[in-house]
């Protein structure tokens, strides 16, 4: 009861006319870099504090949450309209958004990815209000070994993501790995295959090559074929059908929740939630063979995991005071700047802004699908624009994209030589998202495992300390072996059927 | 003739314009600071709050240019080699001054810079879980000592500052074995600790204050040469407890070779935005660190000398690059 009020009081404060506009700016303003490919969630936020520092703790970390939604957003419609993911958490949107577009459902999509977020993100808020200390104990109980356990499990869905040959996806994956590895060593800080160049000491930059890999690998593959038509033009009602509808539920359904907890386990980051969502609808779907053909399961998990989990992140960082994501730590810094402690501690001594911040996370939520559903006819009209005249622009937007995230002309090499792969992956009918996909993974994988490894000074039994880890590890274990087996059973069937 | 007069006339536009470059003083278009870490972190707010009093001295805007890669290395190296005419300076900050220099090959040596003035200085700590049995320092050292190379310690990852720290407390307590466990930086090291994946961990301001103040986690041991809000505390020093201290200096800089009195135009716009209330205010909510401003000569003093103590430590632990 005594919560109900507080959110009440909360309310109050977020509905002020110039808390409401604040939301409403961080929604366009992110909503406009999540759009921008390449500029992300935490850079967007970072160059916003130095504003915040004029409008009082409040209503900054409320215009700073609002568009961290925005840009999760944002990043969708790119995905979906044009195969170029502007972040991480979008990227696997492409794979059946993208399909979509161009059977002319461009609109159903958008509006989808709209209605998700909002539920998933809702659902996640409320989790913080009624269960925040409980599940933030979720937070602490993730050691090492569990979290490398949980990546185990994360490269095994990967293989099992795309729908063609596994074989194909193995190589992929393992490509993906292969250029995870340059950078510096994580203990000793030993340079390891950079060749001396200073701008491999990090590694190479994910959104580069995601950018290319999807975005100018489709473009070019596009542009072989003389002036055809990519996308239907007659694009079919931006609203969805009933049977999308009663499709796309579950799908929400299991989406929140994978976004939930997630979001409790700090270090995470987006791609693994939404990952495990994609591979979920798949395996529970009737016809598997759908995905990455349009499939609206497809889109509606991911994209409302992705919304629950940034929600849910809130949870370690309002109770704990520990950043989940790069993005959260710089809200945690607005934070400091401002003079709170985030913590237990600020539910006592500063409820009055705690819940204030509560509440506008619903009321950012609802902002981010009240602006977005009437937008969606002009987003999707983008794809009217004659082909010869927006790719070329798409190209320079992305180039331009890779340019700014950090200033660096290595990444638009970067961008060019993933573009070129993406288009011969494309030709080759070679699956490109585990590249990507594992490239994330390939660095946290290794982290995890040396920590576990340092924690237990060598000893491998580490890795199945507990249920939790051993668990994972089971379940990633029944991910690779049960389409083994399935597949072993039928060539022996098979063969039996030969035999009689 | 008239190739005469526009010969003439080239020659004197050419003098002319030379005499109107000479006659304007520097600065006369905008001033590019690159800033080699990502937006947000303290150096990169310590860059925006004195860049944006600078602007005023100076007369021309000062735009941030985040570089961020390689602990510093990809944006400092950037400056290196851009023109050294005060228009691209950099901000550096740690690792790159002191420790990268002798474990990587950067193709450059960070001392070559020209050194415009100090910032700040990070604050480092050393901390232990609140519920941990070590109530002081001394008594984490003797239970290191006992069960050698049990002590687990979360560093913010790679070979940096905080290695050199823990391997600084370790000779300075008696000599102990212990295991790093690397992270992704400095929030992550929090949760290592909160997480019970490690003892203790040696961290900056920014990520232990939160913890500090909450009654989370546990100071034991101030590492920097101050930190007043711990001091009132009751955290003892290093410098009194051990007679060590870790270093992690910030400063302005810019490419080998910068003309004296364009350097000195910068030292001056610097100092005067460091001796302003405002911006001293201002830096202190944002980047949290030790404030300190050192001229040019005094910071590139201090940063030879932490680099060869940093060094010095790294040759124990047999991590100088052949």
């Amino acid at each position: 009861m005594e919560t109900l009020q507080n959110l009440l009081m909360g309310f109050t404060v977020a509905l002020s006319p110039q808390n409401l506009v604040l939301a409403l700016v961080g929604s366009i303003l992110g909503t406009l870099i999540g759009v921008l490919p390449g500029l992300g969630p935490s850079a967007g936020a970072a160059m916003l504090i130095p504003l915040t520092f004029h409008l009082g703790p409040t209503g900054a970390i409320i215009m700073l949450t609002a568009l961290f939604y925005g840009t999760q957003y944002g990043g969708t419609i790119t995905s979906v309209l044009l195969n170029v993911p502007g972040e991480a958490a979008s990227a696997i949107t492409c794979l059946d958004g993208y399909a979509m577009a161009r059977q002319g459902r461009a609109g159903a999509a958008l509006s989808l990815a709209a209605i998700g977020s909002f539920i998933g993100g809702t659902i996640a808020t409320m989790a913080l209000v009624v269960a925040a200390p409980p599940l933030a104990r979720v937070a602490l109980s993730f050691g090492a070994p569990e979290f490398f356990a949980l990546m185990v499990l994360a490269l095994c869905l990967v293989v099992s993501l795309s729908g063609g040959s596994v074989v194909m996806a193995l190589i992929s994956g393992l490509v993906g790995l292969a250029l995870s590895i340059p950078g510096t060593d994580i203990v000793d800080g030993t340079p390891r295959m950079t060749f001396g160049a200073n701008d491999l000491l990090d590694g190479i930059g994910f959104v580069p090559v995601i950018m290319g890999l999807f975005g100018i690998g489709e473009i070019l593959y596009n542009a072989e074929s003389e002036i055809r038509q990519v996308f239907e033009t007659k694009v079919t009602s931006l609203w969805l059908t009933a049977k999308e509808i009663r499709d796309s539920v579950w799908p929400i359904i299991r989406g929140t929740a994978i976004g939930l907890f997630m979001g409790l386990i700090p270090g995470v980051g987006t791609i693994v939630p939404t990952i495990a969502s994609y591979a979920v609808e798949r395996r529970v779907s009737k016809h598997p063979e759908r995905f990455g053909t349009g499939a609206i399961e497809g889109v509606a998990g991911p994209e409302t995991t992705n919304n629950a989990y940034a929600n849910a992140a809130m949870i370690p960082l309002f109770t704990l005071g520990v950043p989940a994501s790069p993005t959260i730590a710089v809200l945690l810094g607005a934070f400091m700047m401002n003079g709170l402690t985030p913590g237990p501690f600020l539910f006592r001594e500063k409820p009055d802004f705690v819940w204030a911040i509560i509440a506008s996370l619903y009321i950012g939520n609802l902002i981010l699908v009240v602006l977005n559903l009437p937008l969606v006819g002009l987003w999707v009209s983008v794809l009217k624009i004659p082909y010869s005249i927006l790719f070329p622009l798409v190209l320079a937007f992305t180039v331009v994209g890779s340019y700014t995230v950090s200033h660096s002309l290595f990444d638009v090499g970067v961008l060019i030589v993933f573009g070129v792969l993406g288009y011969v992956f494309k030709k080759l009918d070679f699956p490109v998202a585990p590249i990507a996909f594992t490239l994330i993974l390939g660095p946290l994988t290794e982290k995890a495992l040396r920590q576990s490894l340092s924690m237990s000074g060598g000893d491998l039994a580490i890795l199945t300390r507990g249920p939790m880890a051993t668990g994972l590890l089971l379940i990633a274990a029944l991910v690779v072996l049960v389409p083994l087996v399935s597949s072993l059973r039928q060539a022996m069937l098979r063969w039996r059927g030969a035999g009689l | 003739m008239d190739r005469w007069m526009l010969g003439f006339s080239l020659v004197l536009s050419l003098v002319l314009s030379g005499w109107a470059e000479a006659g304007e003083r520097y600065p006369t278009r905008p001033i590019r600071l690159v800033v080699g870490y990502t937006a947000g972190g303290s150096t990169d707010l310590a860059a925006r709050t004195v860049a944006a009093h600078m602007e005023k001295t100076l007369g021309q805007p000062i735009s941030i240019e985040n570089r961020p890669g390689g602990n510093g290395a990809v944006g400092t190296g950037a400056v290196m080699k851009a023109t050294p005419d005060g228009y691209t300076l950099v901000m550096t900050s740690g690792s790159i001054l002191t420790v990268m220099p002798w474990t990587t090959d950067l193709g450059f040596d960070p001392l070559a810079l020209s050194f415009i003035g100090s910032t700040h200085e990070s604050l480092h700590v050393q901390l232990v879980r609140a519920d941990s049995p070590w109530k002081t320092i001394q008594e984490m050292a003797v239970w290191a000592k006992a069960n050698s190379g049990k002590l687990v310690h979360a560093t913010s990852g790679g070979f940096g500052i905080n290695d050199i720290g823990m391997a600084q407390l370790a000779n300075a307590a008696g000599g102990f074995e212990y295991r790093t466990l690397p992270t992704g930086g400095g929030a992550e090291q929090i949760l290592k600790l909160l997480s019970g994946d490690a003892h203790t961990e040696q961290n900056s301001a920014a990520p232990s204050l939160p913890h500090i103040r909450s009654g989370a986690v546990r100071p034991l041991l101030i590492l920097t040469p101050a930190w007043p809000e711990l001091e009132k505390m009751g955290v003892p020093l290093s410098k009194d407890v051990y007679g060590f201290t870790v270093r992690n200096l910030s400063s302005m800089a810019g490419p080998p070779g910068l003309p004296e009195d364009i350097r000195q135009t910068l030292e001056d716009a610097l100092r005067k935005a460091m001796e302003d209330k405002t911006v001293l205010e201002q830096m202190y909510r944002a980047v949290g660190e030790l404030i300190v401003y050192k001229s040019a000569k005094q910071i590139r003093e201090e940063v030879k000398q932490v680099q060869a103590e940093h060094r010095a430590i790294g040759e124990q632990l047999g991590k100088v690059k052949k």
